[in-house]
């Protein structure tokens, strides 16, 4: 009997060794990103309850609000934890994630995809950014069953070796440090662009028109304001410079009405640009990005607005 | 459902599961129904060609066995194999038999497209076996509907064999299969070994042959020259690896499955060969078509036609194309020359690479999509240009690291297969004690998910012999 349960020991042993072998051989050869997005395995390593804000939505969030400023400025420890082209669901359960780790007091909602967004199912690419290194939990498995469209694709979401196991032709430092020695990209999310020399052209065609929202962006837009509401959690949504057509404009209209209606706070940059005192030969680098010098000014401004 | 597919694992692991916890006499009836779900998960349609080939020969079996007479006996038998055969010929053959119609009479005949079932070569040659096994006493008549339905369909061996013999199954479904840990673990462990040799050789190797057949006007020397002793070894791993985990899987309910592979590339001769590849099928051809036919106790030239007659069958089995039949007839070819003459090196390992020659040869027309295509591949791949070797190399759609991977994995199992030859390694790893065996698993485990060929954009996971 004895000699039995020492087997049975042994073997549950092995077992617990090769999940963690698995667990890191899976971290080992995953995609770990171009660099733009925020790398939520560093996300999982703040301490638990130490971040104030928390920023959610795509590349126009990220490289717009610069989290070391606020927190120089307002002593808010803030976070940019967002992915580019991050759709609106996928935004919801970023949400839910940071909640099982962090209470902040405010979260920010970069709107830009709330207005452009126009499919139920986002790039392959984009689902990949956002959800490969989260951990594994139920709520992993929603933002894939939201997110992935063609059912037997989602296997490999859930076990994502299944999409990188061939990436053991292209292992770097990078994969190996992160794999096993705990490396992440500690950056707070935020990505600094370089000047490129873009000029910008403010094109946006203003209007007071407003223009209903696709319906999976509204129905996850009032799913961020119910659950921030439910949590006691200050909404901000926030909508970077740049340059919108008739209807995309109206949509924005639509989302600062929204915003009104639930109490929330609403910063428009699009429509009250000037006061950002942009240089547009300098700031800009591209349509919808601002760089570095751009993003200082950005966030100079918002923190103004937010006091 | 296929063996290499996570739906088919989660079904193995519920039929595991519900067959050990039910009581013993009701375990055939979960086989059964598993057999059957595993049978229609690809199309529930074929399910009715399944069952009407079972009742015919279950039938047949009974009134075999009921007549006295001799001649009645014969007489249904044949009927029986006449309906077996046409309902085969039917489903696989008359697009092909209409084609060539049309070809030589210069018609214009259609047919409507007839979905081919999966499996039928296989379950139709166990069905045609069974009646005439009773008729020759080898086995006695299976009365009860359900064992015999599970003969037919046992979901291990139902799409691509082993063929199963009437004599040898039939009695399994009448023992008892207790919980048997070493079986289990052992079958688990040849199920794994399977997946392995699938997913990480074999794949590997089918984009790499599929890349070459399929643009061959691209291809010359070198890289013509690889793809075809690779496809040598791919349709070895990939079928071998089927059987494995076919006999694998059998053998975690406790059944025995027969051999289908004895390490056939080491063989001295084309007809050696054939005593070592998809043995189930040449033993069948032999059993009843070879041996009815006079085998070779007959004249010299007539046991030469009765060769030809077998194989030119067992092409056409393969599959209803002149590339299977031609294949077919070089392997006649083959061992009339070899009965004529006296081919034989005095050095075994000539013999052996002799025969892989031999072998690799008649495999260019079993792979090719058309004749042309094989004589395409047989008059440039020996258009041979050292120039640049690396990039020819590398032109066949694989790169370097797979390459690498492909030269260990196929040494690893040459060596293993090399020591089952002269020490019979297999009976150490089945007597081995449940950890190394899970240490074995897990590592074979590792291997294949990182090494493997699977995952988005993988399209070659089908094993070959489903085609047939």
């Amino acid at each position: 009997m004895k000699k039995e349960t020492k087997k049975i020991l042994i073997i549950i042993v092995i077992l617990i060794i090769s999940m963690i072998a698995f667990n890191r051989l899976s971290i080992l050869l995953v995609r770990k990103g171009n660099g733009y997005g925020s790398d939520v395995l560093n996300f999982y390593k703040q301490p638990r309850d130490t971040i104030d804000m928390i920023v959610l939505g795509s590349s126009h969030a990220y490289t717009s609000l610069n989290p070391y400023l606020i927190e120089s400025k307002t002593n808010l420890k803030t976070y940019d934890f967002c992915t580019q082209q991050q759709p609106l669901w996928i935004t919801y359960y970023y949400l839910k994630e940071a909640l099982k780790y962090q209470h902040p007091k405010y979260i920010v909602l970069e709107a830009h995809m709330a207005v452009v967004g126009n499919n139920d199912y986002a790039e392959e690419q984009v689902n990949r950014d956002a959800i490969d290194k989260m951990k594994f939990s139920t709520n992993k498995i929603d933002v894939i069953k939201n997110s992935v469209e063609n059912k037997d694709d989602r296997v490999s979401y859930y076990l994502n070796i299944i999409k990188y196991h061939s990436r053991y032709k292209e292992l770097n430092k990078i994969d190996i440090k992160t794999a096993f020695l705990g490396y992440t990209v500690d950056n707070k999310g935020y990505i600094a662009l370089e000047e490129t020399g873009y000029i910008f052209n403010n094109e946006s065609e203003f209007t007071d028109n407003e223009s209903e929202l696709y319906k999976k962006n509204k129905e996850y837009l009032y799913k961020i304001i119910n659950l921030t509401k439910k949590e006691n959690i200050d909404l901000i949504i926030v909508k970077t410079p740049t340059s919108y057509n008739y209807e995309e404009m109206s949509r924005l209209n639509h989302i600062k009405r929204i915003a009104e209606e639930n109490d929330i706070l609403f910063l428009d940059y699009i429509n009250n640009m000037t006061d950002l005192n942009l240089d547009y030969n300098k700031d800009f680098y591209d349509v919808g990005h601002l760089n570095k010098n751009g993003s200082i000014k950005f966030t100079n401004k918002f923190i103004e607005n937010l006091e | 459902m296929i063996f290499n597919s996570v739906q088919f694992f989660i079904f193995l692991i519920v039929t595991f599961i519900t067959y050990y916890i039910i009581k013993d006499k009701y375990r055939n009836i979960v086989l059964l129904i598993a057999s059957y779900y595993f049978y229609c998960s690809s199309n529930p349609k074929n399910l009715i060609v399944l069952l009407l080939v079972t009742i015919i020969s279950y039938i047949s079996g009974l009134l075999v066995d009921k007549n006295d007479s001799k001649k009645k006996k014969k007489i249904i038998v044949a009927i029986t194999t006449i309906l077996l055969v046409g309902t085969l010929l039917y489903f696989k053959y008359s697009y092909f038999i209409i084609q060539n119609i049309n070809i030589v009479l210069s018609k214009n005949f259609s047919i409507e497209n007839i979905v081919v079932p999966l499996g039928i070569s296989f379950f139709t040659l166990q069905a045609i076996s069974y009646p005439i096994d009773i008729y020759r006493g080898d086995v006695k008549v299976e009365k009860n509907i359900l064992k015999y339905s599970l003969f037919i369909s046992f979901f291990p061996q139902i799409l691509s064999g082993p063929i199963g013999k009437s004599k040898e199954m039939l009695p399994q479904f009448n023992q008892k299969h207790p919980f048997n840990r070493k079986n289990i673990s052992n079958g688990i462990m040849i199920v794994i070994y399977g997946l392995f040799k699938k997913i990480v050789i074999a794949d590997l190797m089918a984009i790499g042959i599929n890349n070459v057949y399929g643009n061959l006007s691209e291809f010359k020397g070198i890289p013509l020259l690889i793809a075809v002793i690779m496809y040598s070894l791919q349709i070895y791993f990939d079928f071998s690896s089927y059987s494995n985990i076919a006999y694998g899987c059998a053998k975690i309910f406790g059944y025995e499955l027969n051999k289908n592979f004895n390490l056939p590339y080491f063989a001295s001769s084309v007809k050696e060969f054939w005593s070592r590849w998809h043995m189930s099928l040449s033993t069948w051809f032999r059993d009843y078509l070879y041996f009815p036919l006079g085998g070779n106790r007959c004249k010299k030239y007539k046991c030469y036609l009765n060769i030809l007659i077998v194989f030119l069958v067992s092409g056409l089995w393969h599959g209803a194309a002149w590339t299977y039949i031609v294949w077919g007839g070089i392997h006649a070819l083959y061992q009339i020359l070899e009965r004529m003459f006296n081919l034989k090196f005095n050095n075994k390992i000539l013999n052996i690479i002799k025969t892989f020659i031999l072998v690799t040869f008649a495999w260019i027309f079993f792979r090719s999509n058309t004749i042309n295509d094989a004589i395409y591949v047989i008059t440039n791949m020996f258009n041979i240009s050292f120039a640049g070797i690396k990039e020819q190399i590398l032109s066949i759609g694989l790169d370097k690291y797979d390459l690498i991977v492909l030269f260990v994995s196929v040494i690893s199992i040459l060596v293993i297969e090399v020591l089952q030859y002269k020490k019979q390694i297999y009976n150490k790893f089945k007597n081995l004690q449940l950890i190394p065996k899970l240490i074995i698993c897990i590592i074979l485990i590792f291997i294949t998910i990182i090494f493997g060929s699977y995952g988005p954009g993988f399209d070659n996971s089908q094993f070959i012999y489903l085609g047939y």
